[in-house]
């Protein structure tokens, strides 16, 4: 009797019902709970039960929620943060074999050697200081787009044209000498012009520091 | 012709503008329904589908095929919940009435009360919670839930067999002579 009840816990059904016993337990199970009221209380219970969580409504997303998800997606469209996008630094930096110098640099600030006040650029790789420039837009006087443009006029940097859109940039030093990096859009998908100029650099005249282009 | 979930992905990462939210819009109300009922705090649903949502149009294309996009998207957000319940602070949840020792003396041995089906979901521990959740109230097929849980279909077989035990109980299908 106590054996036959042991077998027939409402652990042993629930199992039964989930469809957890093996095919010889199954059928020793279920012919033994269909004739036995308790048992098949339990697994009349158990229908019940699914049936009752079935039988929940899906409930309808709140249109205000609905909106700021979409505000929220509409955010990451803008900042470009898909792979699909424009800016492909990750798979440049990937393909050069910078990805780890990155990672590690931005974070340690090692490629960064600061007396103080810019970083300076000495053996560091251009492209792994303009990934650092991307999404900064530290260029002093050269944030005007007028004297920018006049600036890379008189300096003329190879293939850049100078309304270049221009997509960060900050200061550094370069030989001691302060600078500015300027990151520009080349007008082809995937490449970039970095470009460093004399923190004077304008209508008057400037001096080109470096000048490289970037990406696929 | 509608695109398939995967083709959506694919044109998002190759940046298609439109295709990521063509994709969300099949699944957000399950999502939506899957938030509320996982999580301790349903006003929490709202910022932890929106996660979620933003994580998966980051990761986009680390997505390498090996379960379905929708596996793969609810997964996305089950571990969000998961996390979010791992950080909360204690905040008061409502008792049940079999937790209470005046309660449960007036019911002479016997369980009257039936609780709203969520408040007694709400009682279940959560893995035992989202197993049903998924199964028995979305209606996931096991093996695309243990997907989306990333345990064994076995452990999903498991934690709903414990878990309908328990909600059979909370709701008065099993009455006390029964168990």
């Amino acid at each position: 009797m106590s054996d036959r009840e042991a077998r027939l816990d409402p652990d042993l059904l629930a199992d039964l019902d989930a469809g957890l016993l093996d095919g010889d337990q199954e059928a020793e199970v279920r012919a033994a709970a269909a004739s036995d009221r308790r048992a098949t209380a339990v697994l009349a219970a158990l229908a019940a039960t699914r049936a009752d969580l079935a039988a929940l409504p899906e409930p309808p997303v709140p249109p205000d929620v609905a909106a700021g998800w979409d505000a929220a997606l509409a955010a990451e469209a803008r900042r470009g943060t898909s792979r699909g996008r424009r800016l492909r630094w990750p798979a440049v930096a990937a393909s050069a074999g910078l990805a780890a110098t990155l990672v590690t640099g931005l974070l340690t600030g090692l490629l960064w050697t600061s007396d103080g006040g810019s970083p300076s650029l000495d053996e560091v790789d251009l492209v792994a200081a303009a990934r650092a420039a991307l999404g900064a837009m530290d260029t002093g006087e050269l944030a005007d787009p007028a004297r920018r443009a006049a600036c890379l006029r008189e300096v003329a940097p190879a293939g850049v044209t100078p309304d270049a859109p221009l997509l960060g940039g900050r200061h550094v030093t370069v030989g001691g000498e302060p600078a500015v990096l300027l990151v520009l859009a080349s007008g082809e998908l995937g490449r970039f012009h970095v470009v460093v100029v004399d923190e004077g650099c304008g209508p008057d005249g400037g001096r080109l520091l470096r000048s490289e282009s970037i990406g696929r | 012709m509608a695109r398939t979930d995967a083709e959506l992905l694919a044109a998002h990462v190759a940046g298609d503008q439109q295709a990521f939210g063509e994709l969300v819009g099949r699944y957000r109300a399950r999502m939506w329904g899957l938030a509320m009922r996982i999580l301790d705090h349903p006003e929490d649903a709202a910022d932890v589908v929106q996660e979620a949502l933003v994580a998966a149009y980051r990761r986009a294309h680390t997505y390498r095929g090996e379960a379905l996009v929708r596996t793969w998207l609810h997964r996305i957000l089950v571990n969000i919940c998961i996390d979010r319940k791992r950080q909360e602070t204690r905040r008061p949840t409502v008792p049940l009435a079999d937790s209470d020792p005046a309660v449960r003396a007036d019911m002479a041995g016997e369980l009257v009360t039936r609780l709203a089906v969520d408040a007694a979901l709400a009682a279940l521990p959560v893995a035992q919670r989202a197993a049903i959740v998924l199964v028995d109230v979305q209606g996931w097929p096991v093996d695309e839930a243990a997907g989306i849980l990333d345990v064994p279909v076995g452990t999903v077989k498991s934690r709903c067999a414990r878990g309908r035990a328990r909600l059979a109980h909370l709701l008065g299908h099993l009455r006390e002579e029964d168990r």
